[in-house]
């Protein structure tokens, strides 16, 4: 018995106590500023995320990187507790447009398998500016008009949602 | 000793009250806002009267010359035209509206503020579904020492093509 509460607790008490406030502070750290969690609320990134799902998105994956395409990132609202998630399919200097629900980079069909559910949405071109990218859900059943998409800024790009 | 002591104390009295002082103003703000985003939900909710009751009381919160823009940029401009549209949208579904990470700016005069906050609507139906979140910006300005909104605007984090 003694040895089971020594493997638990250490020698000390008081020992254990500050490594599981430390552990904990460590916890709280992480998950506000690395690795940070979110619940998915809407149906824009359906079937890829469900309502009520969590989320964590990576802070720090574009320090040293670039967004890519086909990410799937967390854009930043007012405060920084609030984000929309929507996935990059434009990067800086592309063209996009959307014909018959298909979208095009730079005049080219662009191969989407996370599109399931896909309706003829038509979206003249955009010509992004070198701190800008196009991001969009992968629910593309529902109208344009009641689906968040086109240009977003570097700066509001806050992190990749890693799972 | 005692001199330093009774220094300290002063210090943090006068800080203490410099902080009450400075923020009481933003907490009236705060709070004239969250009040706002509870009426919008409760005028959803209610029907009939009580609805006519909500809208009369949303009024009182809202600058005579109160401009809205929507994300799409259409803007409805007077108390009247917007309490008109809401009413009028109201009853569609139920939802509530809760006000998050709300940043208030106050001017030097104190006569005018400014504020960001992300909109986040709850319910069931499909205003709810496909509006995760809203950024926000308003203009309050102060009327017989009532904060009264001036503006709401509405900020595309994304911009539509």
């Amino acid at each position: 018995m003694s040895s089971l509460t020594t493997i638990l607790w250490g020698r000390s008490l008081r020992a254990a106590l500050v490594r599981a406030a430390l552990v904990g502070a460590l916890l709280v750290v992480v998950s506000r500023t690395v690795l940070i969690p979110v619940r998915a609320h809407g149906i824009s990134m359906l079937p890829t995320w469900h309502e009520g799902e969590l989320l964590v998105v990576n802070a720090l994956a574009y320090r040293f990187d670039d967004p890519r395409r086909g990410d799937v990132v967390a854009v930043r609202l007012a405060g920084g507790r609030a984000y929309l998630i929507k996935r990059i399919i434009g990067l800086p200097g592309e063209r996009i447009a959307i014909a018959g629900g298909v979208v095009h980079v730079n005049g080219v069909a662009l191969d989407e398998p996370y599109v399931v559910l896909r309706t003829p949405w038509e979206v003249g071109e955009t010509l992004l500016e070198p701190d800008e990218y196009y991001v969009i859900g992968d629910n593309r059943s529902m109208p344009p008009s009641s689906h968040d998409f086109g240009r977003v800024r570097i700066a509001r790009i806050m992190g990749k949602v890693l799972f | 000793m005692r001199v330093f002591v009774r220094f300290a104390v002063a210090a943090i009295a006068a800080a203490l009250v410099w902080w009450w002082w400075s923020g009481g103003e933003e907490a009236r703000i705060r709070a004239r806002l969250h009040e706002a985003a509870e009426a919008v939900g409760a005028l959803a909710r209610e029907s009939g009267l009580g609805r006519v009751a909500g809208a009369a009381g949303f009024a009182r919160l809202l600058d005579r010359d109160i401009r809205v823009t929507a994300p799409d940029g259409r803007s409805i401009e007077g108390g009247d035209a917007v309490i008109g549209f809401l009413t009028r949208a109201a009853g569609v579904e139920p939802f509530t509206v809760q006000l998050a990470d709300l940043e208030v700016r106050l001017e030097a005069d104190e006569r005018r503020a400014a504020a960001t906050a992300t909109a986040l609507v709850e319910g069931s139906g499909r205003l709810a579904e496909e509006t995760a979140g809203q950024e926000l910006r308003f203009e309050l300005t102060r009327v017989d020492d009532e904060w009264l909104i001036a503006a709401v605007d509405a900020v595309a984090a994304i911009e539509r093509p």
